[in-house]
């Protein structure tokens, strides 16, 4: 077959965006080894999960094709298993060897004893925030694409510090910063991927996203006053009782009426809860869409440039459904959530072309074993993207 | 067999257009531009995707990055019979779906049998060092240390309750005790047969018999178990649901509800039997679940979100003649009331 892709896609930066990736995955194939990866999970006692989810991933890729040619995923679920023992192995010696320094301590320099465990309780957070980094590194390190791998360089524990940082600055102006630092460490983990020699990347303007973050935010907070202004007009005699309640000695008697008036009280704040996240994520999405649609507008690879229309109502339908679909049947419906995530995620990935092909080389990058344990530890997930 | 197919050298994404010829375990990757042969030995053959419906092949040889994209399913069929490592695709009959829906059916009755019947059955051998444990991290959670009243005279009134109880039980050793100060409504049994009774529960009761009621109640489940039982359950629990990916929360919040209707049931039944033995008035227990009744009637509460749903059963099953001796004195009833302070 002749190598005609480069020959006619016209040169220059105007070329228009559309899907790059496709999904063919089928539901009934997925069921078929989430079924056997459920049976032979439960008679591992879990260890299985580790092999279930390289399973998935080896289907999921080979399911989803860039110009026709279809992705393949190598990594192996002896990798993800021993990656996640070694990470278990690293926090238990952190924190065993931090509670025998501050017993040690505790003798010499008593007010040092907080040292230790602070110092791993900041490891353990930089170690968190920079797994995401590692985990990523492992999966595209295993992804390849026309027998050409993908890959990431620079340094997880770097992306973790960064991370740290860039939240406390978030903190400290009380979310204002949240836009830049969400939009820098996404940059990051962009800049830092490859597929062979072909390196993306991204530079947004945080400045743009933050119209749209702040009239979320306040939208946000408007709402959370109204639902709790609802609650107390609605059930003023509920919320007296919970007040008084705080302020009654232990030593009252039982008091039913009291006890029945809280009962109440307590049935209505978790109503308000309900309607304050439901509607606390729907004003959310608008957000999370524009963000996409910046980050992507501002991403690149080579001479390929990366796109997205994806609405806020699509996002919203996404996060919504899979949320239903998981709660109503107990987890059951996974293959239903990973199917709608990646038609999702292919069909909302605008790209102004595949890449050059003439010119993308592969990489002597080496190759990850280890990675996604610190992932799997720290962020308890079961997740298999 | 010669067939055309598409191949990636592995080191850059140009596709090449190849004839693959399948001769002597080898296969042969002849470029149609004229490069040099590229000879892949059969035994070093893999499957290089995941695609398990195997509408298209890829193949890759051990120790290098080339790729061959094959579509003829004759070629691989040869190269599987020989005895290269490529998955057949699965075809799914109804055989196989049988199979796993068996086992999937197994595996579920399997772990309702952990969760319903090996508690029970495994609870008797669990040693009293362990019980003792498993007591101590439950009070470390409830800080029961920092809350525990000491009136000595309501000490040795309720230790003499306690004791008298126990024997009639049928217990070995009199049963440990510890009241706290607290205003719910309550007294719990830790494994091992500590009994933890609660401020609200003395406050409310009207009399010491209704309170003996509830602690023979509790002796119920010290004689039965029931405290051990449920950890052993909820091990379990946690087991299943961590394995399916769940978290081990949720299962203990499913867990946390009660020893379930049987166990109380049973129980109760003990009480009213211990309290005959002891030849103490055997008609507390009853009373104060109708007190209950009456407190805490709420229409407004779905019968599913109460956490005692057969209180009115238990109060009408509970009715007993109003004979035997009291529990305590009135002094005694009084120092035990006046434990938590006055």
């Amino acid at each position: 077959m002749p190598n005609d892709e480069t020959a006619e896609e016209p040169a220059g930066e105007q070329r228009p965006l559309r899907q790059i990736l496709y999904y063919d995955g089928t539901i009934g194939d997925l069921y078929r080894i989430y079924l056997v990866n459920l049976l032979l999970t439960i008679v591992t006692l879990g260890i299985w999960r580790f092999w279930g989810i390289t399973r998935l991933r080896r289907y999921v890729w080979s399911r989803t094709s860039m110009m026709e040619d279809r992705f393949e995923y190598d990594g192996t679920g002896l990798q993800l298993f021993l990656s996640f023992l070694l990470a278990g192995l690293i926090l238990v010696v952190m924190v065993f060897a931090a509670a025998i320094a501050s017993l040690l301590l505790r003798h010499t320099h008593p007010r040092l004893v907080i040292v230790p465990i602070g110092l791993v309780e900041f490891i353990i957070i930089v170690l968190a925030l920079g797994a995401p980094f590692a985990a990523q590194r492992y999966r595209l390190g295993h992804t390849m694409w026309r027998g050409i791998r993908g890959g990431m360089e620079g340094s997880a524990i770097q992306y973790g510090l960064r991370s740290v940082a860039y939240y406390i600055l978030a903190g400290i102006t009380l979310y204002q910063l949240l836009p830049w630092a969400t939009l820098r460490l996404r940059e990051r983990l962009i800049d830092a991927s490859f597929l062979g020699d072909l390196q993306f990347h991204a530079r947004g303007r945080a400045r743009e996203l933050y119209l749209v973050f702040l009239a979320t935010f306040a939208g946000v907070i408007i709402l959370g006053i109204v639902v709790a202004g609802a609650v107390f007009l609605l059930d003023a005699s509920g919320m007296h009782a919970m007040a008084a309640s705080m302020h009654r000695s232990s030593h009252a008697p039982f008091d039913p009426e009291l006890s029945r008036a809280i009962r109440h009280a307590i049935y209505w704040i978790i109503a308000g809860y309900v309607v304050f996240f439901v509607g606390g994520a729907l004003i959310s999405c608008v957000y999370t869409a524009s963000f996409w649609r910046h980050l992507l507008r501002h991403t690149n690879a080579g001479n390929i440039r990366f796109g997205s229309a994806v609405k806020a109502r699509a996002v919203f339908m996404l996060v919504a459904g899979n949320f239903l679909i998981l709660v109503f049947t107990l987890g059951l419906g996974y293959p239903f959530i990973i199917q709608r995530n990646m038609r999702f995620f292919t069909f909302n990935l605008l790209a102004s072309g595949g890449p050059d092909v003439a010119t993308l080389r592969q990489s002597d990058r080496p190759v990850p074993t280890l990675g996604e344990g610190m992932f799997q530890q720290l962020d308890g997930g079961a997740g298999f993207l | 067999m010669i067939v055309p197919a598409r191949f990636f050298d592995g080191q850059t994404a140009v596709p090449h257009g190849v004839s693959v010829e399948f001769r002597n375990n080898d296969l042969i990757i002849r470029d149609a531009e004229g490069a040099a042969d590229i000879v892949w030995p059969v035994a070093a053959v893999r499957r290089s995707d995941g695609d398990i419906t195997g509408r298209t092949v890829g193949l890759r040889c051990k120790g290098e990055t080339g790729r061959l994209v094959l579509q003829d399913a004759t070629l691989v069929a040869a190269l599987r019979e020989a005895g290269a490592a490529i998955d057949a695709p699965v075809k799914w009959g109804s055989r196989r779906w049988t199979a796993l829906a068996a086992g999937l059916c197994a595996s579920v009755a399997i772990a309702a049998a952990m969760v319903d019947q090996l508690p029970g059955l495994l609870a008797p051998l669990v040693p009293q060092r362990v019980e003792r444990a498993w007591s101590a991290q439950i009070e470390g959670i409830l800080s029961v240390s920092a809350n525990v009243c000491e009136g000595p005279e309501g000490d040795e009134a309720l230790r003499r309750l306690f004791g008298r109880l126990g024997t009639a039980a049928g217990l070995r050793s009199p049963p440990d005790f510890e009241v706290l100060n607290t205003g719910l409504v309550n007294a719990f049994t830790l494994p091992g047969g500590r009994v933890l009774v609660l401020r609200g529960l003395i406050d409310t009761a009207q009399d010491p018999d209704e309170l003996a009621g509830v602690l023979a109640h509790e002796l119920g489940h010290v004689k039965h178990r029931d405290p051990t039982r449920e950890m052993l359950r909820r091990m379990a629990l946690n087991m299943i649901a961590r394995s399916l990916g769940w978290g081990g929360d949720v299962a203990s919040t499913m867990a946390a509800l009660s020893y379930g209707r049987r166990a109380e049931a049973a129980a109760d039944a003990s009480a009213v039997k211990t309290l005959h033995a002891a030849g103490l008035r055997a008609d507390g227990l009853g009373r104060f679940f109708a007190l209950l009744l009456k407190r805490t009637d709420d229409p407004g509460v779905p019968a599913f979100l109460s956490d005692h749903p057969t209180t009115s059963d238990r109060a009408v099953r509970l009715q007993q003649p109003a004979t035997g001796q009291s529990a305590l004195t009135a002094d005694e009833w009084r120092g035990v009331r006046n434990m938590c302070g006055p």
